[in-house]
């Protein structure tokens, strides 16, 4: 695989490919609002056009970019640029205001450089193997896989969990219009021809995060401004010796809740954070510019952006929204992650691999190249930002298919989006409902011809029960978690004074 | 905020229960094909709008008993909601310049409702009107055009008036 993954850095334009990703997704997450998932999604309709492995690689390393770039606003101005980069705000920030912003900025570089180094390696050792596993699928393992899959919407519910459930069915239901996949008789297509071939995820997912987001910043104030000149600074040796820990805290929390779908970078940013309170011999300069505080998130964020791909690329279950986005483009590009990708589109997974490997180099050089940039991007007129990304969503679409009945189908999700947004509905389980339901259901329907109408077929698969009784046990568990989560906060209560 | 949440889910409810009504009458209109099989095309589809239904009447059942809790401890009040309001209403005024970017983009082509789009957000936003505006939009609309159309090739509408050119 080396041998390829170099053959391809000097015969095609993969090395181009990734400085444009991951310079892309560092000015996508130093814009305020503008998510890893946004800045991705915003870049979709331009690969629509390019090879396979070149719009998958320069999608994977937007990701990491937007990682990192959600950074630079958590720190300058105290606005994570990226929900992940939460955390990096309370120590970034007040690093900032003791007068060291270059020396903030550095460190997080070098965190996150850190744990994109540990996260290609995890990424590279787990991927395969258990795609391997997942070469045995029968249909019914297909089915119990997308059940698992959907039983991530368990954890990702939150205090919420009817409406979680409730979003997850409506993906399922847009993934039912078009033709059926048995019979291929017409559903929900009102004798509209551009219906007949379903509604693309891609299309929904730019409307659910960027139009909507888009509409929310419409009534929202101007955000602050970069003062000064700042320069980037690395930290000495003494200093990367005592970020060590709170780096290797990071990287494997970052990892496993990137594995773990539906956890989320934020979470493991802040878990991260707290690990690294608890074990440091600074607590006490933690909240008031802690190296470590600004450390520990930084790499756990890098690390999380790879783990996320693992399930992706092994199972074709996306774990977070931004993986959501990148299993999109691979449907554009006529691939489906699983197992069968490594067998069927070697080329793809190397340029994947390459642009992976090559991230966190290309990361140093960008992160030094275009701070400059940012900051002045940071300080630009929202005004002006807000109107040229609207014109970037709308024209970036048009592209797909050059079509205006799609830029009609983003309006309407953007609107769908919006309305999600204020009743506090969560987006991911629908894109998990629109990207899994058609797996599911052509794989029931499937097992249910194979075993003439048989039920029992999917507790004789071995694989398929094993899977179905991992998604009662992770439903059972987040069940548990929330109800010991309440109990305790109820206790709490109680136990307080007044 | 136990109030404002009971709210949200209510209107949550209803308006999931009305998706799934939609859906489902949507689902009696599916052919049905001898190609078929035991579950039928419309088999799973009705499924998920009985499951949908089931979930909003969680909902709003939930949100009616939050409701009752709130008046028994005299803490419920309903309250006119005015930045959610001016957010609605913001947004609802984005929409319709986007649908006019829709409406005229086959008219009058990519690069001059792309730019009529870029003047009218910045307007919308809080921009007076200004020159710089106005430059602003056409120099940004002709960027676009020469990402989109010169340098990826992709065939945006030139608009209806060129054949009257």
């Amino acid at each position: 695989m080396l041998t390829q993954v170099l053959h391809m850095y000097v015969s095609t334009p993969l090395v181009a490919m990734v400085f444009l990703g991951v310079a892309w997704g560092i000015i996508g997450g130093v814009l305020p609002g503008i998510s890893a998932s946004i800045t991705m999604a915003l870049l979709v309709p331009f690969t629509y056009t390019m090879s396979a492995p070149m719009a998958i690689a320069l999608l994977a390393t937007t990701y990491v970019g937007a990682e990192y770039g959600g950074s630079v606003p958590a720190i300058l101005i105290n606005t994570p640029g990226t929900n992940s980069a939460a955390a990096t705000t309370i120590d970034g920030y007040a690093m900032k205001c003791l007068g060291r912003p270059g020396e903030a900025l550095g460190i997080s570089l070098y965190s996150a450089t850190l744990g994109s180094i540990v996260g290609v390696i995890m990424l590279t050792v787990l991927t395969k193997p258990l795609a391997t596993i997942a070469l045995m699928f029968t249909p019914m393992s297909y089915f119990a896989l997308g059940v698992l899959g959907l039983s991530v919407i368990a954890s990702v519910s939150g205090d919420a969990p009817v409406k979680a459930l409730a979003t997850g069915v409506i993906g399922m239901m847009v993934a039912t219009v078009g033709s059926d996949p048995v019979s291929g008789v017409g559903r929900f297509t009102f004798g509209s021809p551009d219906l007949l071939s379903g509604i693309e995820p891609i299309l929904v997912m730019v409307g659910l995060f960027a139009v909507s987001e888009m509409f929310v910043q419409a009534s929202k104030a101007d955000w602050g401004l970069v003062e000064g000149k700042v320069r980037l600074r690395f930290p000495g040796r003494q200093l990367r010796r005592r970020l060590f820990r709170p780096q290797m805290i990071g990287a494997a929390i970052g990892t496993f809740e990137g594995i773990m779908p539906g956890a989320g970078g934020a979470v493991a940013s802040f878990i991260a954070y707290n690990e690294a309170r608890r074990w440091s011999h600074h607590k006490e300069e933690f909240g008031h510019g802690s190296p470590e505080g600004i450390a520990a998130p930084e790499t756990s964020n890098a690390a999380d952006a790879y783990g996320a791909l693992i399930p992706l690329l092994s199972f074709g279950i996306p774990g977070s929204n931004s993986s959501a986005v990148l299993l999109g483009a691979f449907l554009i590009q006529g691939l489906t992650p699983g197992p069968q990708l490594f067998k069927e589109a070697g080329n793809v997974i190397n340029g994947l691999y390459g642009g992976m490997f090559l991230a966190p180099i290309v990361l140093v050089i960008l992160g030094l190249l275009i701070l400059p940039a940012c900051i002045w991007l940071v300080n630009r007129p929202k005004i002006y930002l807000m109107a040229f990304i609207f014109a970037l969503i709308l024209s970036g679409v048009y592209s797909i298919h050059n079509s205006i009945f799609d830029l009609g189908i983003v309006l309407v999700a953007g609107v769908a989006g919006y309305v999600m947004r204020v009743l506090d509905m969560p987006f991911l389980p629908a894109v998990l409902g629109l990207v899994l339901g058609s797996m599911v259901e052509s794989n029931f329907r499937r097992s249910l011809v194979l075993s003439d109408g048989d039920y029992g077929i999917f507790l004789h698969d071995h694989i398929s029960a094993a899977f179905l009784a991992v998604s009662v046990l992770f439903i059972g568990g987040s069940f548990c978690v929330q109800l010991w989560a309440r109990v305790r906060t109820g206790m709490r209560v109680r136990s307080s004074p007044g | 905020m136990g109030n404002r949440s009971s709210v949200k889910d209510l209107v949550s409810g209803l308006l999931l229960l009305a998706v799934a009504g939609g859906y489902y009458w949507g689902c009696g209109l599916i052919r049905h094909s001898s190609l078929s099989d035991s579950v039928g095309a419309d088999g799973f589809p009705r499924a998920l709008a009985f499951v949908l239904g089931g979930l909003a009447l969680v909902l709003i059942l939930k949100s009616i008993v939050l409701g009752v809790r709130a008046c028994r401890r005299g803490s419920a009040q309903l309250q006119w909601d005015s930045q959610l309001m001016r957010s609605i209403l913001r947004m609802l005024g984005l929409l319709a310049l986007s649908i006019g970017y829709l409406l005229i983009l086959p008219i009058a082509g990519y690069v001059l409702s792309l730019m009529l789009l870029l003047w009218s957000v910045i307007v919308y936003q809080g921009k007076r009107f200004s020159w710089r505006a106005v430059l602003v939009a056409a120099g940004g609309a002709f960027v676009f055009w020469v990402i989109f159309v010169m340098v990826l090739s992709i065939p945006l509408p030139a608009g209806a008036w060129v054949k009257w050119l």
